[in-house]
């Protein structure tokens, strides 16, 4: 395999929690060289996410995967000195502080233009660097709130609950590296660099597009369903003899397919269950009889059958029962991590497979400052003596 | 403003399913000309409700700035046409099954014969490999698998999944990211190649915290609602009408929250200490908090909150956000034209750029709408021909 696309790449890293660094992860993934600047004494708080591990954290080693880390102390002069100097090898600048933070620091889009003019500056932040909200503070909790992810999430009729993962971080962090991409064929075409700004309340809009759309043009007002569709059935959960599954079999062939498998051949003849939506309307009295007969099923066998029929209908899976499935680990999704410190882990891989070049199936995380001499000496290469000087003084 | 990054690429997309059409959607939105090929009716997001004067408005908001061309795969003519279209474009993005491409003589050992350079992007529900990537998905089965239903929902309550199709969405971004990549390196090289891209996969990368906790730490997760696993405050608090977000779990965040609720003295209660014992107590830890939160309205407690810099969340509904003063002044929200329905409001790229704009307006194609400009403009041929091989 030839070399991966971002090779030779150089991307200064001052991002901290998750939507940054998992944005900064996939560039990694892609073949970038990432040096990530943590702040002493702790650097960034996700090392000592539980479960922690001698100096690193699951959190850590999985958003930072195969990025240097290097210590620098922004309020000393030199530090900043040697972060400018880093910005002028650099292609790529990746920052999540909040808006404001980073010009503060005299690191800000017009301070690192100046040292470096074809420079890519990416920031991402809450709520954009533009508009009432920039400044106020962002959680993943808040975003998935606010971006009303939360008021289309829960049982029907029930509580409203949020994604029970970080989603709106990791969405602005997989749009976020998106961008960077963007911006480095615009350079291609250019000859220019760009200052992007990236915002965890946008990028979780755009998982809402098709909700904004259905109200904006017509009035539609969504509200959780829990796991229905809120158009067509059959589309929802469904109870075995030892558990649950869910089943999309919502078309006409689909939903004929899946009758006849209950043994049910006349169902869909009934009037009241002719079509998609009929059969969303008459879904109470659609469910007793379809729940009687799957019922009688194991889960498993339930699947087997539906998919020997080409209907999409799966298992819950939890997290232990996904790890554990063959498909996933035939796909290279879990991969190693290996710390110096901590020994070796496992994290998720990269989604995209291509002929022309390989994603890796193992990555390094780093020990706070682990790469600060490696970095002074070989990126900026300082000698031993100067490195010994600069340590005190960053 | 500079031209958009992705002026001057072509794009044909094969798509029937969501994960493809937002694929092709960032494409467009970054500047490139995606032509859709559908069907002789159409693709099945046409189909889905609600829709105006026939269109849906899902169509008009995943197929933004694409135009259609209508083709009868069935016909050795048609199959001709596409290979000509693709000897003139830069990328495919096809979403069927596996296999199917490669049935209809347009797969990517097909396509590379008459364009050696071709980005060939596949998006299927579970990639091109191993023992699962012949079945059908859904947005929800991809949801049930990955395991994100076991961990979303209300605390001790019935499982459900995310109520947007994000496994869809997730893929057709990263499809849109692994074929930006594959420009890159087509720039590098010279080279084309074939991308897979699988649904379940991309999905699995939103799936982080529970994974590497239970991977590495050996952690079980089930659903705990609004609540964060081990810090408190981090939840839904109820005010005078309605409920809001709070995050004060950080001890100094809880302090100022305290402080701002007259209630100074609850840091000092063992049972509240930290983190940690907030959330073994969060019962009665609310029983005390919540009675104070109740005495403000959501607007009050969130103006209180953000002048402590605590990180607070009002609920939004779709309603309440799209009127939203911050959501305004950001103008992600965009127009967009159809011929048939008029002009209409999507939701439009949420990235802001200092070099190029993304779309402000943009337009949504009826079935077909295109065809004729395609087989003129593209591949050059004459009306005579046009009509020929339209009424064949």
């Amino acid at each position: 395999m030839a070399k991966r696309p971002l090779e030779g790449y150089r991307v200064l890293d001052f991002t901290q929690a998750a939507a940054g660094p998992m944005a900064v992860a996939q560039l990694a993934d892609f073949g970038a060289e990432i040096i990530k600047v943590e702040r002493p004494p702790k650097g960034d708080d996700t090392r000592y996410t539980p479960p922690s591990f001698s100096g690193t954290a699951g959190y850590y080693l999985s958003m930072n995967r195969g990025k240097k880390s290097i210590l620098l102390d922004f309020n000393k002069p030199k530090a900043k000195e040697i972060a400018l100097q880093l910005a002028a090898v650099s292609d790529i600048v990746y920052e999540n502080y909040r808006p404001g933070v980073m010009s503060k620091l005299g690191l800000g889009y017009e301070e690192i233009k100046k040292v470096k003019p074809d420079i890519i500056y990416v920031s991402a932040s809450g709520f954009g660097q533009s508009g009432p909200y920039t400044t106020r503070a962002a959680y993943d909790l808040v975003v998935q709130s606010m971006g009303g992810l939360m008021s289309v999430t829960g049982p029907k009729g029930g509580e409203w609950t949020k994604g029970g993962t970080s989603i709106a971080d990791l969405t602005c962090g997989v749009f976020g590296a998106l961008g960077t991409l963007l911006a480095v064929v615009n350079r291609q075409n250019t000859g220019e660099g760009c200052y992007m700004d990236v915002s965890m309340l946008d990028t979780t809009m755009a998982l809402m597009e098709n909700h904004i759309a259905n109200y904006l043009n017509a009035g539609i007002i969504p509200r959780p369903m829990g796991t229905r569709n809120p158009y067509v059935a059959l589309y929802d959960r469904l109870p075995t003899s030892d558990g649950e599954i869910v089943c999309c079999a919502a078309t006409n062939p689909q939903f004929t397919k899946f009758c006849l498998l209950l043994g049910l051949p006349d169902l869909q003849k009934e009037s009241r269950f002719a079509t998609p939506s009929l059969r969303r309307e008459n879904e109470v009295e659609l469910l007793k009889i379809i729940e009687t007969e799957t019922k009688k099923f194991k889960s498993k066998q339930i699947v087997e059958m539906s998919l020997k029929q080409g209907l999409p209908v799966s298992e819950i899976n939890t997290v232990e029962k996904a790890v554990e499935d063959e498909h996933i680990k035939s796909r290279g999704m879990i991969v190693d991590v290996v710390d110096r410190v901590a020994g070796k882990f496992k994290i998720i891989g990269s989604p995209i497979k291509s002929t022309a070049f390989e994603m890796p199936r193992s990555s390094f995380s780093s020990q706070l400052g682990e790469y600060t001499v490696e970095v002074l000496r070989d990126v900026l290469g300082m000698g031993d003596k100067e490195i010994e000087e600069a340590l005190k003084e960053i | 403003m500079g031209k958009r990054p992705l002026e001057g690429l072509r794009v044909l997309e094969f798509a029937e399913k969501t994960a493809g059409f937002m694929c092709t959607a960032q494409l467009a939105d970054s500047g490139a000309e995606v032509i859709q090929i559908e069907s002789l009716h159409g693709t099945d997001a046409r189909t889905i409700p609600p829709t105006l004067e026939g269109t849906s408005t899902t169509h008009m908001s995943l197929n933004r700035g694409k135009k259609s061309m209508v083709c009868d795969m069935s016909k050795p003519a048609t199959r001709d046409i596409v290979l000509k279209l693709a000897k003139m474009s830069d990328i495919i993005v096809e979403n069927f099954r596996p296999g199917v491409m490669d049935k209809l003589g347009l797969g990517y050992e097909d396509i590379k014969k008459v364009k050696p350079d071709i980005i060939y992007t596949s998006i299927s529900g579970f990639g091109q490999t191993g023992p699962y990537s012949q079945q059908d998905y859904d947005d929800l089965t991809i949801q049930a698998m990955s395991g994100i239903m076991s961990v979303t929902g209300p605390k001790d309550g019935e499982w459900t999944n995310l109520g947007v199709d994000v496994a869809d969405y997730i893929a057709g971004v990263y499809g849109a990211m692994g074929t930006v990549l594959a420009v890159i390196n087509r720039r590098r090289t010279g080279e084309g190649c074939h991308l897979d891209i699988s649904v379940l996969d991309s999905f699995l990368c939103l799936m982080e915290a529970p994974f590497y906790m239970y991977l590495d730490g050996g952690i079980v997760r089930r659903p705990i609602g609004t609540k964060h696993p081990q810090g408190c405050l981090f939840e839904a608090v109820p005010t005078s009408d309605g409920q809001m977000i709070c995050c004060a779990a950080v001890d100094s965040q809880f302090t100022k929250f305290c402080l701002m609720l007259g209630l100074q003295d609850l840091q000092k209660d063992p049972r509240f200490q930290d983190g940690r014992s907030r959330r073994k107590n969060d019962v009665d830890l609310m029983a005390i908090i919540g009675p104070e939160t109740q005495k403000y309205t959501t607007k009050k407690l969130a103006q209180m909150c953000i002048e402590n810099g605590l990180p607070v969340g009002e609920i939004n509904t779709v309603e309440t956000l799209v009127e939203d003063e911050h959501v305004k002044y950001r103008a992600s929200i965009i127009d967009v034209v159809d011929s048939a329905a008029g002009k209409l409001k999507i939701m439009g790229s949420p990235f802001k750029s200092s070099a190029f704009e993304f779309p402000k307006l943009t337009f949504s194609a009826q079935k077909g709408e295109h065809t004729v400009e395609v087989l003129r403009n593209v591949l050059g041929i004459s009306e005579k021909e046009i009509e020929e091989i339209i009424s064949a």
